[in-house]
């Protein structure tokens, strides 16, 4: 029996019209009801209340919401009297025309950094503070960088001096009196106890020699004026929150109206992929209005030449701090949830780096704990095959290594979808908002 | 129809050439397979466990589970709402199941202590355990046979299914309570 050619030319053009149905753009997206509730799980909330739904955390700073200690806060930030050359701030790194990030790879203090700079925008909201979580609070995590050799360089004597001689009167009135030993002529203008038992160089062991010298009271009344210079610049850094993105809009009128056209029909696709949790499960980590769970995760990047292996040191350091939120200088040292509670020493740990916020990171590049990724598609192709770097060439076994990555296993223009949606979740320019600028000064 | 004298056009692409020969093939006895296949996924819906939603914020809600061999039954108690990412307590209360009037190890609450109940858990799915280091708090003993405790520092930081077991090492027994986190 002959089978009519007009027989498979209708089956054929039946197929391709069904085809070409599907591939209909101009189609308005439908979204289910389970969609609708993880969209508005990512919603920022009230533009007029940002921290209504957004909950900052900074575990014993009693000045966090204090506007006094913000603005002696702002001022420290943007100030390079805090550095050992006089040349380095905060703002140096975190530099508010670049989204509070640089740009950069890693950057350039004193010396260079091991680390790329993270936006400081919304890190209120996280309760554990730099890549490897060494830190458990915004307040004792700028101690760090003011006394890092290779960021400011500066030391917590040389800081008091600073606070006495040009910050007196505003400090006074928040934390009240200064040390009298800072206005006694010989007092020792430099000195810090030794952070790093590797260190070996003359400037750290100087300093270390000034700092061993001082009775034990002098040196908790220069701890307690540097503790309280972090929690004025977390003060400061907690004013500093994300405004409406166009996604957020989008998603406010989709939650009204069942649809909207604030984001393109590329951009809605990319939404839709990234909370699909069967196939790119971006939600596992990247949840939350900061599009962040504030945990850390492996992502199998290849670690930066000091050897950092992530959380699992990082939890240790926390816990051994003197400026954590159970040591003397903390302001409730009876209520610190996250240090009590805080896993240690499991594999999962190991080689886990805190997920950053999505939130502004069109403008955050490169990416990645050590800036090793230059655009988010390097990221996103890197996440689609999840083939982790940790483990090549190592020759280890890779049941021995815990990695958190899924690969996504999309098309090339279903990535192209997901950087358009990521690239909608810039903040709406904050021109009018004081805190994002340079302060006046006093 | 005989397959050796089917002869396509070229043009044709072999997935429809595929499709034609399955149609011109049918038999009844792809169709009752088929049934037979549909019905058993059907009843596994129907058989397999049914799982307890937690729905963020959740509030208010109570939920009791058995343990393995039937030694006590736990009933769990989320203080404050339970939202991801967030830091907080269950209170937990052990009634321990009277086996035959006898007083043995496996019912016996006094035995309980904070040391002999061990707080494990995480999502399977996904390979990893549980984000924090929950402790138990202080057992108090409500009955003969009931203690309550706290069980302290539980966070979960995604959406998913999720398991918390709590095993009471002088009953030998353990409850696994299975859940999933739904936004």
């Amino acid at each position: 029996m002959r089978i009519k050619v007009s027989s498979y030319l209708s089956v054929v053009i039946l197929l391709i019209i069904l085809t070409l149905a599907g591939c209909n753009t101009k189609q308005e997206l439908r979204w289910s009801e389970r969609e609708l509730n993880l969209i508005n799980t990512l919603l920022l909330p009230d533009p007029n209340n940002p921290l209504e739904r957004l909950t900052p955390v900074d575990h014993g700073n009693g000045v966090s919401m204090d506007r006094k200690a913000a603005s002696l806060g702002q001022h420290l930030f943007f100030d390079p009297r805090l550095s050992g050359n006089g040349k380095v701030s905060c703002s140096s790194c975190h530099q508010p025309s670049r989204a509070f990030s640089d740009n950069e790879v890693v950057s350039q203090g004193m010396g260079v950094t091991a680390m790329h700079t993270p936006t400081i925008i919304g890190v209120a909201t996280s309760p554990w503070l730099f890549w490897d979580g060494r830190a458990d609070s915004l307040w004792s995590q700028a101690l760090g960088p003011l006394e890092n050799s290779v960021e400011h360089g500066a030391n917590r004597v040389q800081l008091a001096h600073v606070i006495f001689n040009h910050y007196r009167k505003q400090y006074q009135e928040i934390f009240g009196p200064l040390p009298k030993i800072l206005s006694d002529p010989n007092f020792v203008k430099l000195a810090m106890p030794l952070l790093d038992v590797n260190d070996a160089s003359a400037q750290s062991i100087t300093l270390a020699a000034a700092w061993h010298d001082l009775p034990q009271d002098h040196q908790r009344q220069i701890n307690r004026v540097f503790a309280n210079i972090g929690k004025s610049i977390a003060a400061y850094e907690r004013m500093l929150m994300p405004t409406p993105s166009r996604f957020d809009r989008f998603a406010t009128e989709l939650a009204r109206q069942q649809h909207s056209n604030l984001l393109t029909a590329q951009e809605q696709a990319g939404l839709k992929l990234f909370i699909n949790d069967k196939q790119t499960q971006c939600l596992r980590c990247h949840n939350g209005p900061m599009f962040t769970n504030h945990d850390f995760q492996v992502t199998g990047i290849r670690p930066n030449p000091a050897k950092n292996t992530g959380r699992i040191a990082g939890v240790e350091v926390a816990l051994r701090s003197e400026f954590n939120c159970a040591g003397i200088y903390s302001d409730t040292p009876q209520n610190c949830p996250e240090l009590t509670f805080a896993k240690r020493g499991s594999r999962e740990l190991k080689f886990a780096y805190k997920v950053p916020t999505l939130r502004n990171i069109g403008q955050t590049a490169p990416y990645m704990h050590n800036g090793s990724f230059s655009s988010l598609m390097a990221v996103l192709t890197y996440y689609n095959q999840a083939q982790p770097q940790l483990l090549q060439g190592s020759g280890q076994r890779t049941d021995l290594v815990h990695y958190d990555l899924q690969p996504l296993r999309l098309m090339p223009h279903q990535l192209k979808q997901l950087e358009a949606f990521l690239l909608t979740l810039n903040s709406a320019p904050a021109d009018t908002n004081a805190w994002f600028k340079p302060p006046v000064l006093y | 129809m005989n397959i050796r004298s089917f002869q396509p056009k070229s043009f044709v692409s072999p997935v429809v050439q595929q499709l034609y020969i399955w149609w011109n093939w049918r038999t009844p006895s792809r169709y009752v397979g088929s049934v037979i296949i549909s019905a058993l996924l059907l009843s596994y819906q129907c058989v397999a466990q049914p799982i307890i939603h937690i729905n963020t914020p959740q509030a208010a809600v109570s939920y009791r589970v058995m343990s393995d061999n039937g030694s006590f039954e736990l009933l769990i108690e989320p203080q404050g709402v339970i939202r991801l990412n967030q830091l907080h307590h269950w209170r937990a209360t052990i009634t321990a199941v009277e086996l035959g009037g006898a007083i043995t190890a496996s019912n016996d609450v006094n035995l309980i202590n904070s040391d002999n109940v061990i707080v494990t858990g995480g999502m399977p799915k996904h390979g990893h355990g549980l984000p924090t280091q929950p402790n138990i708090g202080t057992i108090v003993k409500l009955r003969d046979n009931k203690v309550s405790f706290l069980i302290q520092g539980l966070k979960f930081q995604m959406f998913g299914p999720w398991v918390i077991n709590i095993s009471v090492t002088t009953a030998g027994d353990i409850v696994r309570f299975n859940f999933e986190i739904r936004p």
